[in-house]
C-alpha cells in the first residue's frame, strides 16, 4: 500500500514539476530530447524516492507498532515479486506497442513519449496494486 | 475438471502446542508471519522444503499436517 501511494505521489509531483517546466518553454515541446531527459531522469528519481518513501514507512512503524520489520525475503515474497513484475513488464509491454502505434499513425512524436510514460506509471501501479492482491488474495 | 487443494491443521497443531503464535512457528521454519497466515488460510501451497520444515516443528509426517484433495467439480 505504501509503495502504491508512493508511486502515485512520486509520479504526480514530478509531471507537475516537468510539464511546468516544458510550459515555460513553450507549451509541449516537439524536442524529442527533452522527452528523452524526461523519462531518463523519471527513473532514479522514481527509484530515490521509492527507497526513501520505504526507509521513512518502516521507521515510522517501527515506532508506532513497536513492531519490527522483517528482514527476511521467504519463498512466498519472491512468488508475489514475480508475479507481480510479470505484470509490470506485460503492461509496459502494451504501453509501448501503444506508443508505436502512435507513430503508425502519425502522431507528433511527444504523444510517444507521453504514452511511454503513462506506460511506466501504469505498469507501476499494476505492479503495487499486484502485490496487494497476491499478498491478501494468495498465489 | 478435478479441483486440486492443499489444506493444513497448522492452527489446530499450533493450539495444541501450547497456543504457539504465527510469529513464533514463522521463526522457527525461516520465514515471515505473512507466509504462515497465507498457508494457514490455504491462500499458498509451500515449496517441500518449507512443508517438510512446518512438520518438524511438530514433530509429525507431513501427511498428518498437509492434506491433498483431489475433488471433481
Amino acid at each position: 500500500m505504501v509503495s502504491l501511494i508512493g508511486t502515485l505521489v512520486i509520479s504526480a509531483g514530478y509531471f507537475a514539476t516537468m510539464l511546468e517546466r516544458g510550459r515555460e518553454a513553450g507549451g509541449l515541446t516537439q524536442d524529442v530530447r527533452f522527452w528523452a531527459a524526461f523519462i531518463l531522469i523519471l527513473i532514479p528519481v522514481y527509484i530515490g524516492f521509492k527507497v526513501v518513501f520505504h526507509v521513512v514507512f518502516v521507521v515510522v512503524n517501527t515506532v508506532a507498532t513497536r513492531e519490527e520489520e522483517p528482514d527476511i525475503t521467504d519463498e512466498f515474497d519472491r512468488l508475489v515479486e514475480l508475479k507481480a513484475t510479470r505484470n509490470f513488464y506485460h503492461t509496459f509491454m502494451m504501453g509501448f506497442v501503444l506508443s508505436l502505434v502512435a507513430v503508425v499513425l502519425d502522431q507528433p512524436p511527444y504523444v510517444m513519449f507521453i504514452v511511454l510514460i503513462a506506460a511506466i506509471v501504469v505498469a507501476s501501479t499494476v505492479q503495487d496494486i499486484s502485490q496487494i492482491y497476491y499478498y491478501r488474495r494468495g498465489v | 475438471m478435478p479441483t486440486l487443494s492443499l489444506s493444513n491443521t497448522i492452527r489446530k497443531l499450533r493450539f495444541d502446542q501450547g497456543e504457539m503464535t504465527q510469529q513464533q512457528l514463522a521463526e522457527l521454519v525461516g520465514v515471515t508471519r505473512q507466509t504462515i497466515v497465507a498457508i494457514e488460510k490455504g491462500n499458498y501451497s509451500p515449496s517441500l522444503e518449507l512443508t517438510f520444515r512446518i512438520a518438524r516443528v511438530f514433530k509429525l509426517p507431513i501427511e498428518q499436517v498437509f492434506s491433498f484433495d483431489d475433488t471433481s467439480a
